[in-house]
């Protein structure tokens, strides 16, 4: 278990894993870390804009190792959130995620994937922060102030959305928190369903924590809406927490896609033109009025006069 | 013992010494008690903070908002509550206010270069300085400049100077000068068949 330094500009996979534990000789690809790396590594990412072809995106942590994936924290920038550490799929239709058998404990940080599109509903199970076909998923998964970026979701359960699990096995635990999620579409809406979270099953013991998440969604075309913000088959003895969570759409759809998913728990939210809140949690309808969202600047609104944000201060401290 | 803050006119700044003092209260309270230097005071009823020097009481310009426990939903924590971030301002109006330098080469900036005749008001986008107006302005209903460093005003539209200096053509064809003392007659051109 190390810290492990992988650049797609000055990196080697012909290097040893000693090697690439020195932040002068890192490897190139994730792919490298797949096969070569320890569960438990942290995987630190340089600033950089990793593509497809120089880092594998797809399929890129299949074995069963335990990581932390780590990209540089974001700073402000002419008000704007800006990360420098980037993952362009250039609609590439993958991911990240364990293949089948796979149960890693994933952690992934500091990231902003953007461009990425899923081919079609039937075939791409690993689409997204999501486990593979057939089987596999995380034993446990955190992603956190990350930015979701322009991605066009597609599928029912089969792994679509930003961040899902596959069809043919369960998502365990998640905490996804203090993320953007923005300009999420559906890709292929007359044929699959697209959402932004995905989840085949909830175990028993499953715990979903989700909070402190702003989501905008200005899609206006109707073949291009979302179907939901969730979808999920929901086993009754597991747990599902939504909380402080703000998204604007500007067209009308479902949180749940056709009424699938369980009963949570949770306050604190705001819910702008989202239709069917969860039984047991509570959200407010009104706009969050961020300052600048076509400009990606998600902070909230507030003069204290004429244009008050309803999201300040209303969150709860009760967390996760 | 608390501290307070005392307004030092020789440095034009707060000094902390040692204070037990303070004032909450309506500002019309906090303006009849006596300003003895050093002492603070914070109004219900404006939210300002107060401090004496001795001879008056002078007033922070800021308000004070009242705070949460609670975060704010969403991503984004502790946004102000009068739209003031350390690096942007928001729904604000600007009034009685000029533009000077812009050392920054920020996307969207904007700035007034006085160094030069005439002064140019630029906008810096695509990491491009682009002149707005440098030479532009509105005679007898047109919007005119002076492309030829002049002070002869021609109109942006038709490339026409304002002047007629015979009563006949002006002296700026098309953005073009003729030479000689009379300006070219305008010929326009009648096509043809084909």
């Amino acid at each position: 278990m190390a810290t492990i330094y992988i650049s797609q500009a000055i990196g080697d996979d012909a290097r040893t894993y000693a090697q690439a534990q020195v932040i002068t000789t890192p490897w190139k690809t994730l792919s490298k870390w797949n096969t070569a790396g320890s569960s438990g590594d942290v995987i630190q990412l340089f600033a950089e804009t990793y593509t497809t072809t120089s880092i594998s995106l797809g399929y890129a942590i299949t074995a069963s190792k335990n990581f932390t994936l780590l990209g540089i924290p974001p700073t402000y920038v002419n008000g704007k959130k800006t990360w420098t550490t980037i993952f362009d799929a250039q609609n590439n239709q993958y991911g990240i995620g364990p293949a089948a058998g796979s149960y890693p404990n994933g952690v992934i940080k500091y990231i902003h994937f953007k461009n990425y599109t899923c081919a079609n509903g039937g075939s791409a199970y690993n689409f997204g922060i999501c486990g593979s076909a057939g089987a596999g998923n995380y034993a446990s998964l955190e992603v956190a102030h990350c930015h979701f970026q322009d991605w066009k979701t597609a599928t029912q359960y089969a792994g679509g959305g930003c961040i899902g699990g596959s069809w043919g096995n369960e998502q365990e635990d998640w905490l996804i928190h203090d993320n953007y999620f923005t300009n999420i579409t559906d890709n292929n809406k007359a044929s699959s369903y697209g959402n932004i979270f995905n989840v085949r099953n909830m175990t028993a013991d499953s715990v979903f924590y989700i909070y402190n998440n702003s989501i905008y969604l200005p899609e206006t075309v109707a073949n291009n809406v979302l179907d939901g913000i969730f979808v999920m088959i929901a086993s009754a003895a597991s747990t599902f927490r939504w909380k402080n969570n703000v998204i604007y759409s500007a067209t009308s759809f479902p949180f749940y896609r056709a009424g699938v998913g369980p009963t949570g728990t949770g306050s604190g939210n705001v819910h702008y033109n989202i239709t069917g809140t969860p039984a047991g949690v509570t959200a407010l309808t009104t706009d969050p009025l961020y300052v600048d969202p076509s400009n990606q600047v998600y902070r909230l609104r507030n003069n204290s006069y004429d244009v008050v944000s309803p999201a300040i201060d209303i969150g709860t401290t009760s967390l996760p | 013992m608390a501290n307070k803050f005392v307004f030092n006119p020789f440095t034009q700044k707060l000094d902390i010494v040692p204070a037990s003092i303070s004032t909450v209260g309506t500002e019309a309270t906090i303006l009849a008690l006596t300003p003895t230097a050093g002492n603070i005071a914070y109004g219900t009823d404006t939210q300002f903070f107060y401090v004496a020097d001795g001879t008056n009481w002078r007033r922070a310009s800021l308000k004070f908002y009242t705070d949460s426990a609670n975060p704010d939903a969403g991503a984004e924590q502790n946004n102000p509550k009068d739209g003031y971030w350390s690096d942007m301002i928001t729904d604000k109006v600007l009034a009685n206010v000029s533009f000077g330098n812009n050392a920054s080469t920020n996307e969207g900036g904007i700035w007034v270069d006085n160094t030069v005749t005439p002064k140019k008001f630029y906008i810096r986008l695509n990491s491009v300085n682009n002149t707005i107006l440098y030479d532009l302005s509105m005679t007898l209903g047109y919007l005119v400049g002076y492309p030829f460093q002049t002070t002869q005003a021609v109109k942006i539209w038709s490339g026409m100077s304002v002047d007629t200096p015979q009563g006949e053509s002006p002296s700026i064809n098309e953005y073009k000068i003729s030479a000689g003392a009379e300006p070219a007659r305008r010929i326009i051109n009648p096509g043809g068949f084909e």
